[in-house]
């Protein structure tokens, strides 16, 4: 870990004030601004997509515990999730319990079969 | 006064639980998350309370661990915050109900978050004016509040776990930030930049393990705009073409 002060620096420069300023922003602009406008079509999408490779990363090179838990249990319990969200007509809490439910299964699974 | 009692009680008693659970089950996730990571628990509550972001949250603790120079995380953060602009830019006028701009729009503003929005949005428009910002203010000590212990929580059990349990609340972050997305798509233009970011990040963590956020928020995202959205958003210029092409056809 870098050293204390350095962190505290980070999360004051890249986490208050680098999410906050875009709260103020929205704060002045909904005076009058339009959220349709080409450009902030196109700042959604890079955020969405920058959103979405976050979650790949976290699967595909998992951090701490998730680590010790196979590829495949992982690709699977996810693709449960999205799968029964989708279905359930987009129900948070049935996506995200088909998902930890897949994951202790194919969890239990795979490490008997080994 | 009574109002403002009102409006804060209200809060209160028509708490969103089954939200609310969520978010404190991905906040535990967090706390485990951070204790992993060797982040301490002042850093992770510090990032629970005020940046209130858990997408900016998860970032923030990698960058941090993996050394990553200030800037790459502060672009990374910030292109994530683009979201809260928008839910920001259609929740105030809600709440500021016709009102003069106060000081106190600038703190409310700053818990704009999706869970907050959703919740906010669902309630606030249909309230009496005087009952708008007490209620908020409410809904944001519930939501901030149960994030907080969740954080909390998941550090300092993180350790007594199973190890497949702390797992599975590691993994619920990425499945919740997932589904969270989709839930906002609509169209295909919506769903693209999703699927766009998927694929291109084990690309980018390739050619840039520096910099694989970033580049695959602006690939991804410009992509996707340019593939699936800027036809819509200048539909005028198409039907102007098009006139033109056919007399020079025509012609």
């Amino acid at each position: 870990m870098p050293d204390n002060a350095w962190i505290w620096l980070t999360l004051a420069i890249a986490g208050t004030a680098a999410n906050d300023i875009w709260r103020l922003a929205g704060l002045l602009l909904s005076r009058g601004a339009d959220p349709e406008s080409p450009v902030m079509l196109w700042v959604r999408d890079v955020s969405t997509a920058l959103v979405a490779g976050l979650v790949a990363r976290m699967l595909l090179v998992p951090a701490a515990e998730l680590a010790a838990i196979g590829f495949t249990v992982r690709i699977l319990a996810f693709g449960t999730g999205v799968a029964a969200y989708l279905l359930s007509g987009k129900r948070l809490t049935i996506g995200l319990a088909c998902a930890e439910a897949m994951f202790f299964g194919a969890h239990a699974v795979l490490a008997a079969g080994l | 006064m009574t109002r403002t009692r009102a409006g804060l009680i209200k809060a209160f008693r028509n708490a969103p639980l089954a939200p609310a659970a969520v978010l404190c089950l991905s906040f535990v996730g967090f706390g485990v998350l951070c204790r992993g990571a060797d982040f301490g628990l002042a850093h992770a509550l510090y990032t629970t309370v005020f940046v209130f972001a858990l997408p900016a949250q998860v970032i923030l603790v990698d960058q941090i661990s993996r050394h990553a120079p200030l800037w790459t995380a502060a672009l990374a953060v910030a292109f994530t915050g683009v979201r809260l602009l928008p839910m920001t830019v259609s929740l105030m006028p809600h709440l500021r109900a016709g009102r003069r701009p106060r000081r106190l729009d600038y703190i409310a503003a700053h818990f704009v978050a999706v869970t907050m929005w959703i919740e906010s949005m669902r309630r606030i428009p249909f309230m009496p004016r005087a009952m708008r910002m007490p209620y908020y203010f409410g809904l944001a000590a519930i939501l901030v509040g149960v994030s907080s212990t969740g954080t909390t929580a998941g550090y300092l059990i993180a350790g007594d776990l199973p190890r497949t349990v702390a797992a599975s609340l590691i993994f619920l972050t990425p499945i919740y930030f997932l589904l969270g997305l989709i839930g906002a798509a609509r169209k295909m233009a919506d769903y693209a930049p999703i699927i766009l970011g998927l694929c291109g990040a084990p690309l980018f963590m390739k050619i840039a393990p520096s910099f694989d956020l970033i580049l695959t928020g602006l690939a991804g995202g410009t992509a996707s705009y340019l593939l699936f959205r800027r036809r819509s958003a200048a539909p005028r210029a198409i039907e102007v073409v098009t006139p033109i092409a056919e007399h020079a056809d025509a012609g």
